[in-house]
Parts: structure tokens; C-alpha cells; sequence
């Protein structure tokens, strides 16, 4: 027993040794070949918007010959697996140890990206973040190593409380998950929205991947002018389709952040998505010659309509190739590509972006509706407001001395 | 008063769910001693299918009718050709069901895609119905009926068939069925078959209201695996009563605890095990 | 006795000398294998030698690692008084835990622990102020030691991991076949046997579920420290799960095994991923194939190829 318990542990260390020894050494990198590691959940809860992002990152190199700056570039894609963000941070270690990669890219959530800007940090590789929208990484946690080609959870957020101050609501019921991104996006317009004039008078939060929002909408105090959410994903679709099967569509309004009716689940929604109105900082009917060139591009090669996950993946390309031009695909001089990412503007489907003193975009602003064109539902645009910035109209510094959403969460009604 | 009435009604056309999402694991493990972690991937694969089926005919009864079916074959053939090797081994059919799960998920994931997805209900039940001031989805009281149907159908297969009183016989001293001439085996396939039925079903049933997307298999499992602790393993009533207990608690718990909505499935569990740890009906 | 002196001493020496050819991303994927040896290992005393099936396992490593990240970030950078505190919150879970748990058997036994585990991670889901919620608790340094070493570069904090699993690995062994570890199996064979002869089956069953809680905190305490920070995905139900995977793949009730499975998996989870979308799907059919063909584990099978050589 004893004398195999000691051969078996001998086997097996030999055996570890060897199978360690399999995954390579590090790569002798190919001559002049940049190379991105682009960290993505393709298993599990967020395979969709994760393929997507994936997606609309390859579409830009395809289409621009693998080229940029000069130099070849290589993207290495990474399933960072199932909801475990620790799992992300050995796919970026494998990504920049091994595979030797110059730029990190992607990331759908925050635990992610948060483990992965600090990893970044450490190791001086640049991270564009193409969906993880947590205020604090352009804010509070910012790092000159990390940018975003995605959003910052409240930036679209702000506009819409203006907007819906504007249409006469006066009274407003704010929905969203319980977590973090769900304070984020919601506070933001309730912090608009109060500013203006109107007052939140409830506040709901259901968990996260709730199976049955009846409970929830159940909640909703009746004398509302306006009901104020986010949701996303399967928790969007689950919660419209109740919002109209409990009598509340046409009632009172429903807005909320442009995930709520993305063309991730638009379809699916069917009629009970008509006259939802959101804010996103794109919509597949975009109308302008960028956004049509990507989208049709992007259905042609992937068969599937393009989503605003694609969109961010794509402008991160974007983002990376205009850096690595201004460089003349000097990638290595770490501070002149950092300056040239950080000044970079592109036009991207969803209009002008450029980065701003914290890396995260400015862009336009979009308040969409949701109609029926064609017998397909889309979301149109009907305002828009350009050059929005994390901070709205604040300043940076007054905008971080407010306490932040996370904080605000179950404060709002007075 | 029309608060209560709606989230009475909620309340148990959800619980109306988990009890046919229960009952298949707290049928398969009475007789069989199996705890088939695969249980949530049944109801997966049988909604997906069931999608796909209604996507190209239109018709809520084929897509249930195909779902069950492929999922009740899928079950006998785990059973046939894998779980029979192992009887009463519990950790050789963790592992084995566990492999199953990820198989299942990864195939689903290829075949049907990240997105999240609902089930179209049938045209008949499109609509809701307005009495008074109560507004209620009809889909949720043909989950109301079609639960009640099957608990009743199961009660009557189980207490007044032949095959009911064999099953129970081989709940109760497998030994001894075998010995009065009971087929247990076949037996065994067949409860296992009609567990996988029952959660396919509740796929279906779950498609419209609920949803199939990447992750629910597990999240389905955690449920069955709560109602089973509070109803007791083995029992039908459990899962009946058990389902509904949840689907009630749950409901109103977060419609008047918001704060705690996290643990609204999790408290009853936590109260029974405290009280009376083989759960409310339970004898094993 | 010559020959397993040889080849623990040929063992020891390849995990010494190892961190001189590793890259590393293999080094940090040897100390993830390392961690959740002991993890697994952990378990392992409670399922294959206890016969109790937990599902809830990652409860207790994730408590400790939430202590340790929580002290070392916001109350004091004391690697004395954080890494105790760690293990300390571990057994306080698992003692309460014990106290619920042990009141059922079997199936019950694994869905009430997987639903204990679950509390849990809804508190550090929804406590968003004390765990930072699904963001979870970035930025926990490595302990500072004040050896001439900083534990922030890879090769010392191998060491530092390695001296751990190997304390780990012989703690554990010396409880598993001490007596205590004989009663142990005893319970796990018939536990109606042990009763009438006269021992305490139950607090057997707890000593030995809170020792499993001490070690599973140790490894939850490392892997806070290996990665900079903990999420409420060290609580979840995957975690649990996946450690009686690496139990079961490596053979319950043999210590090394189980350390062998977690190697298994951890490299399993990371190369497949790297060839192949289909990754899942693959591991799957591993487990479907290994549970057909060495329904012992891997070691089981190793015994059954090699061990008639060895007796």
C-alpha cells in the first residue's frame, strides 16, 4: 500500500511534468506579426453576446487583410468558459506568456474585466474592453493601460432621464438585476431624471437570471407615468414579454437601456417590444454609410444579425488598427502606443468615437423606439445626441465626488 | 385584493412547473436510488427541441409531443446503456450524469445557439384575461391545468394500476418485488423514461414563460433539488405539495420581501431541514 | 520501503525543480493544480474515506478566501493575522454547516450542502457593500512575509503554495489512516456496525467535516492570494461541483487521487480550450468514459494496471 502510494505519486508528478511540458513553451514570435488575445466567453450564460463581440472583432480584420500599421496581426481568440472570471485571468496569462500577445482584448463582464485591468496593469499590455461597462474602470479604478471601445453603464443612461423628463413623465418607477450593472445603468437616468424635476417612486431589483418576473412586476405602483429599467439577456426577454402579459403595456410606458430590446432577443420579442423605448449608443437601423457597410457585412459572413456586442468587438478593431497606423505598427514602444490609442477617432457604425481623458468613448447617443418596419422589428432611432461622455455634463472630478450607483442603489426615492 | 389574487395564481402556476420538474427526479430516485444530475439538461434539450419543432410547423402539441419524445428516449437510453452498469453506486453516477450534462449543454449550445429563446405559446393561450381589475396571463392557468391533469394522472398510475403497485412495491424492498415475479429492470427504464417525460414536459410547459438559453439546465436542477428537500425524496405528493409550497413562497416572498428575493427559494429548504430533514412527505 | 522512499524522494524532487524549466503560464497553472489538489484532497477525507457525498464543498474555501481578501484590503496587511483568520472563518462555516448537514444522509446529505453552499453565495452575491457583490474584491496583495523574497513574483510563491500542499498532503494522510481515518471507513462501509460497537458515528462525521473545512479554506486562503482577488464564484455551485469531479475522476478514498484529478482537470480545462470550441463537450465525454472504464478513478485504474507489479 505504502510502496504504491509512493510509485503512483512518482507517475504521477512525471506524468504532470510532461503534460505541463505539452503546453508549450513560450512562442518564438513570428517575425513582425502583432498579436491580440482576445479573452471571450464562448460557454455558458454569455455565449451569445460573447460570440458576437468575438464576431465583430474578426470582421474588422478580415476585412482589412489581417493588416494594420504596416504589420501583420494575429488575434488569438480565448474562451474564457463558464461564469468563474478566475478562469479569465489564466486565458490572458496563457494569452500573454505564452502566445506572447501585444494587446488583450474583449471581455463581457465585469468581474472579468476588473481581474483582467489589473492583470493588464501589471504586465503593461494595453486592454480594450469591448462590452464590460462598469463605471469604475474609466473612472475610480482607470489605468493607463486600459481602454474601452464599449460604453460605461450610466453614459447612456443620462440622456434618457432627460428625455423622458422632457415627454411630461413626472413619476417614475426604476427596475433593473440586483448588481452592480443594474445600478449603474438605472442610476444614471434616475440621477438626470431627479435633477430635472421628477421624482423616483419605487425602486425594484429582481436577481439576477429570474425565472418568473410576475412577483416583480407586481410591485409596480400604478400611478407611474413611466416605468424606467435594465435588463438584459434572458432576463430582457423574460421581463418584456410579462410586462405585456400582466396588463402593464399601454398602460404605462416602458423605457429603458437599449439591452432591453437588442437584436440579440428584438426578435423574439415580438409584438410585446412595440413602442419600448431605449438608449444605446447603436441600433442595427442606424442609417448611416458605416453602420450599413458593417451590418451587411457582418449577416453575410455570420448569418445572423449584427448586435451591439458586434458592433463593440468591431470598434475595437477599429480602435487598434487606427493606434497601431499611427505607430507605424511599432507596438513595442508601450508609451507611444498608449498615447496613440488614447487619441485615437473612428468612424464607427455608430458614429464618431474618440476616447476621453479616461479612455472610455464619446459617442452619440441614441434614443430609440421599437417598431415594426417591413414586418421585422427594429429599433429606430428618433433623438440623438452626440459627443456623450461618461460624465454627461459634469465635470470629471464633480461627477466622482458624487457618491456612485452603487451606493445610490435604494436611495433614489425620497 | 387583486394583489393577492394575482400572486396566488402566480404562485401556482409556478409551483405547478416545479412539480413536474420535480417529480421525474423524486420518481427516478424512489425506485432506482439515482440522483440524475442530467435531470435540468432534460428539460433543456426538450424545449430546445420543441422550439425547433414549432418553428416549422406552428403547433404547441407537435413541439410537445416531439420534445417528450426525443427527451424520453434520450433518458431510456441512459438508463439501457450506462446507469444500469452502476446500481445504487452513487458516485459513479454523479460523475456519469454530470458528463452527460456537458455534453448535452455543449450539443445544445452548437445546435441551438447562445441566445436566450422562448417558446411561442399556443394561439389559444396567447392572450391574457381580464376580469375586473386582475389582469392574468391564460398560458398560466393552462400550466394550472396541465399540472393538476398530471399530478392526477401520476396519482391515479401509482395508486390504482398494476404498474403502480409494482413501482411502489419496488420503492419499498426492491428484493422482495423482484422475488413476487416484478420486472424490475424494465420497470426501472420505464420510470426513468417517464422522469425524463415528466421534465421535458416541464420544458415545454417552461418554454413560453421561463425560457431555454445556456445555464438553464443547472439553474432547473438547483430548483428541482430544493423542492425535493422540502416535498421528500421518493414521494409524489412531496413534489406536489413540495412545488407548490415553493412556488408560492417564493412568489410572495419576493413580492413582499424584495431584499430578500435572493433567498426566498432558499429559506423554506433551510426551515425544513431544520424541522424535519427528510422533507415534508419523505420516507427514504 | 526502498522503493517508495525512491520514488517519493524522485517526486519531490521533479515539483522542486520544476519552476527552473516552466514558462510562466505553466508555473501558474502547476500552482492552480497544486491548490486544488489540496481542495480536492480536502474533500476526499469527508467523501471517499467518510462516505459523505457534499455538494457544498466550495463554501468553506470560499469563506476563507473572502476573510483573507476582506482583512488584507481593508483592515490590516498581516499575513499572521489574515491567513489564520481565513482558516479560522472556514471551520466556523463548516462547524455550523456540520451541525445542519449531518443531520441526513446520503442524497439528502449532498442537496442540503449544495443548498447551504448556496445561502452563502447569495450573501456574497446580494452584500454588495461587505463583497463587492458579482465585481467581487479586486487587488488583494500577495502576504508579505519579510523574507528576501516577494511572494508577488512566481517562482517564491510556487514555493510558497508547494510548502502548503505538501503539509496539506501529509496532514491529511497521517488523519486518513490513523485510526481516526480507520473509524472513518468504518462509517463509510456500515454505519449501523460502528454505532453498535459502540462509537460516535456523528461526531466522527463532524470532526472529520470540519477538519475537510480546514483544509478547504487553506486552499481558498492560496487561491485568493493566486489570483489578487475573490468573486462569489468561489462559493458557487461549479466550484463544488468540480471538486467532487476531481474527486471521483481520481479515485475517492485514496488522498492522491483526488490530487491527480484536480491536475487532471485544471490541465484538462485549459489545453482543450485552446484546440477546440467543443471543450465541454469533450470533458463530458471523458467523464462519461472514464466512469465506464475506471469506475474507480484514475488511480483505481493505475492500481489495476500496475499494482499487481508493485504488491
Amino acid at each position: 500500500m505504502r510502496q504504491r502510494m509512493g510509485w503512483r505519486m512518482a507517475t504521477g508528478v512525471v506524468a504532470l511534468a510532461w503534460l505541463l511540458g505539452l503546453l508549450g513553451a513560450p512562442m518564438a514570435d513570428a517575425q513582425g506579426t502583432v498579436k491580440v488575445g482576445f479573452v471571450s466567453p464562448l460557454t455558458g450564460v454569455y455565449a451569445a453576446p460573447g460570440a458576437d463581440m468575438r464576431d465583430g472583432f474578426l470582421l474588422y480584420w478580415s476585412q482589412a487583410g489581417n493588416k494594420a500599421g504596416g504589420r501583420t496581426v494575429e488575434v488569438i481568440v480565448e474562451d474564457k468558459g463558464s461564469n468563474k472570471p478566475e478562469d479569465a485571468l489564466t486565458k490572458a496569462r496563457k494569452l500573454v506568456d505564452r502566445d506572447g500577445v501585444h494587446i488583450l482584448a474583449g471581455v463581457i463582464s465585469t468581474p472579468v474585466a476588473v481581474a483582467l485591468a489589473k492583470y493588464a496593469t501589471d504586465q503593461k499590455v494595453p486592454l480594450i474592453v469591448a462590452n464590460a461597462g462598469a463605471d469604475a474602470i474609466t473612472q475610480k479604478a482607470r489605468s493607463p493601460y486600459v481602454f474601452r471601445s464599449s460604453f460605461a453603464n450610466s453614459d447612456s443612461s443620462h440622456p434618457l432621464g432627460e428625455w423622458a423628463y422632457k415627454q411630461g413623465y413626472r413619476k417614475m418607477v426604476l427596475m433593473a438585476s440586483d448588481y452592480g450593472a443594474g445600478y449603474e445603468q438605472t442610476g444614471g437616468f434616475a440621477r438626470t431624471f431627479t435633477e430635472a424635476g421628477g421624482k423616483i417612486i419605487k425602486e425594484v431589483y429582481s436577481p439576477l437570471g429570474t425565472a418568473d418576473f410576475a412577483p416583480f412586476i407586481s410591485q409596480i405602483d400604478r400611478s407611474a407615468d413611466v416605468v424606467a429599467v435594465f435588463y438584459a439577456g434572458a432576463d430582457a426577454l423574460r421581463f418584456v414579454k410579462a410586462y405585456e402579459e400582466y396588463g402593464l403595456k399601454g398602460k404605462i410606458p416602458l423605457i429603458g437601456k437599449g439591452f432591453l430590446t437588442d437584436d440579440l432577443i428584438l426578435q423574439k420579442l415580438g409584438d410585446a417590444a412595440i413602442d419600448v423605448v431605449t438608449a444605446l449608443h447603436w441600433s442595427r437601423a442606424l442609417d448611416n454609410p458605416e453602420n450599413k457597410k458593417f451590418s451587411q457585412a457582418y449577416e453575410e459572413r455570420y448569418k445572423r444579425p449584427a448586435t451591439v456586442y458586434a458592433e463593440q468587438g468591431y470598434v475595437a478593431a477599429q480602435m487598434t488598427a487606427m493606434a497601431l497606423e499611427t505607430v507605424k505598427g511599432n507596438v513595442e514602444n508601450k508609451e507611444a502606443f498608449l498615447a496613440a490609442l488614447s487619441k485615437v477617432e473612428v468612424d464607427a457604425p455608430r458614429g464618431k468615437v474618440k476616447l476621453d481623458a479616461f479612455h472610455n468613448p464619446i459617442h452619440p447617443i441614441y434614443i430609440l423606439k421599437v417598431e415594426k418596419k417591413g414586418g421585422v422589428l427594429q429599433n429606430t432611432p428618433i433623438a440623438s445626441y452626440p459627443n456623450t461622455g461618461q460624465f454627461w455634463k459634469w465635470t470629471p472630478e464633480a461627477y466622482m465626488a458624487m457618491p456612485d450607483y452603487g451606493a445610490m442603489k435604494g436611495k433614489w426615492v425620497k | 385584493m387583486t394583489f393577492w389574487i394575482t400572486q396566488l395564481l402566480n404562485g401556482v402556476s409556478f409551483g405547478m412547473l416545479l412539480f413536474l420538474l420535480a417529480a421525474g427526479l423524486s420518481l427516478i430516485y424512489g425506485l432506482m436510488r439515482i440522483l440524475n444530475l442530467a435531470h435540468g439538461s432534460y428539460y433543456l434539450l426538450g424545449a430546445y427541441v420543441g422550439l425547433t419543432v414549432v418553428r416549422y410547423t406552428e403547433s404547441f402539441v407537435y413541439a410537445a409531443v416531439a420534445g417528450t419524445a426525443v427527451v424520453t428516449v434520450l433518458g431510456i437510453l441512459m438508463e439501457r446503456f450506462f446507469l444500469r452498469r452502476f446500481p445504487k453506486q452513487a458516485l459513479p453516477q454523479a460523475l456519469l450524469t454530470f458528463g452527460f450534462l456537458f455534453i448535452i449543454a455543449d450539443l445544445a449550445l452548437w445546435i441551438w445557439g447562445g441566445n436566450p429563446q422562448t417558446l411561442p405559446k399556443p394561439q389559444v393561450f396567447a392572450a391574457s384575461i381580464w376580469v375586473g381589475n386582475i389582469v392574468f396571463p391564460s398560458y398560466r392557468l393552462f400550466v394550472i391545468a396541465v399540472g393538476i391533469i398530471v399530478g392526477l394522472g401520476l396519482w391515479w398510475l401509482q395508486e390504482g394500476t398494476r404498474l403502480g403497485a409494482m413501482i411502489r412495491a419496488g420503492v419499498d424492498d426492491e428484493e422482495m418485488a423482484r422475488g413476487t415475479g416484478v420486472n424490475v429492470s424494465l420497470l426501472s427504464t420505464a420510470v426513468f423514461g417517464l422522469g425524463a417525460f415528466l421534465a421535458a414536459l416541464g420544458g415545454i410547459m417552461g418554454g413560453p414563460f421561463v425560457g431555454v438559453y445556456p445555464g438553464a439546465d443547472f439553474e432547473i436542477l438547483l430548483l428541482a433539488f430544493v423542492v425535493v428537500i422540502i416535498g421528500g425524496l421518493g414521494s409524489l405528493k412531496g413534489a406536489f405539495f413540495g412545488g407548490l409550497l415553493v412556488g408560492l413562497l417564493d412568489n410572495f416572498g419576493k413580492a413582499l420581501f424584495p431584499e430578500l428575493a435572493l433567498f426566498t427559494i432558499f429559506a423554506p429548504m433551510a426551515i425544513i431541514l431544520a424541522v424535519r430533514p427528510t422533507g415534508l412527505f419523505g420516507r427514504l | 520501503m526502498k522503493t517508495r522512499i525512491l520514488a517519493i524522494a524522485l517526486a519531490a524532487a521533479i515539483l522542486l525543480i520544476v519552476p527552473t524549466v516552466l514558462s510562466a503560464y505553466q508555473l501558474s497553472l502547476l500552482v492552480k493544480m497544486l491548490i486544488f489538489a489540496i481542495f480536492a484532497m480536502s474533500l476526499d477525507l469527508i467523501l471517499g474515506f467518510a462516505g459523505l457525498p457534499s455538494l457544498g464543498h466550495a463554501a468553506y474555501f470560499g469563506a476563507a478566501a473572502y476573510t483573507v481578501s476582506l482583512l488584507a484590503l481593508r483592515v490590516v496587511n498581516n499575513f499572521w493575522i489574515d491567513f489564520p483568520a481565513g482558516l479560522l472563518m472556514a471551520v466556523g462555516v463548516s462547524a455550523l454547516f456540520g451541525l445542519l448537514a449531518l443531520r441526513t444522509h446520503e442524497s439528502y446529505f449532498l442537496m442540503i450542502t449544495l443548498a447551504l453552499a448556496q445561502v452563502l453565495w447569495g450573501i456574497a452575491f446580494g452584500w454588495r457593500s461587505l463583497t463587492g457583490g458579482d465585481d467581487g474584491l479586486p487587488g488583494v496583495p500577495r502576504p508579505n512575509l519579510g523574507l528576501p523574497w516577494s511572494l508577488a513574483d512566481r517562482i517564491p510563491f510556487y514555493y510558497f503554495v508547494l510548502i502548503f500542499f505538501a503539509l496539506a498532503l501529509v496532514l491529511l494522510w497521517i488523519i486518513a489512516h490513523s485510526p481516526f481515518g480507520r473509524v472513518l471507513v468504518g462509517i463509510r462501509e456500515n454505519e449501523v456496525r460502528m454505532k453498535v460497537l459502540g462509537y460516535n458515528v456523528w461526531l466522527y462525521k463532524y470532526v472529520a467535516f470540519i477538519l475537510a473545512g480546514l483544509f478547504a479554506g487553506l486552499a481558498g486562503n492560496l487561491f485568493a492570494y493566486y489570483n489578487g482577488f475573490v468573486s462569489p464564484s468561489y462559493l458557487s455551485v461549479l466550484f463544488s461541483a468540480s471538486g467532487l469531479l476531481m474527486v471521483i475522476l481520481g479515485g475517492a478514498g485514496t488522498l492522491f487521487g483526488p490530487a491527480l484529478g484536480a491536475g487532471v482537470i485544471v490541465y484538462l480545462e485549459n489545453v482543450i480550450s485552446v484546440y477546440t470550441e467543443r471543450w465541454l463537450m469533450i470533458l463530458g465525454v471523458i467523464y462519461v468514459l472514464v466512469t465506464l472504464f475506471a469506475p474507480r478513478g484514475l488511480v483505481g485504474l493505475l492500481r489495476e494496471r500496475f499494482g499487481s507489479r508493485l504488491a
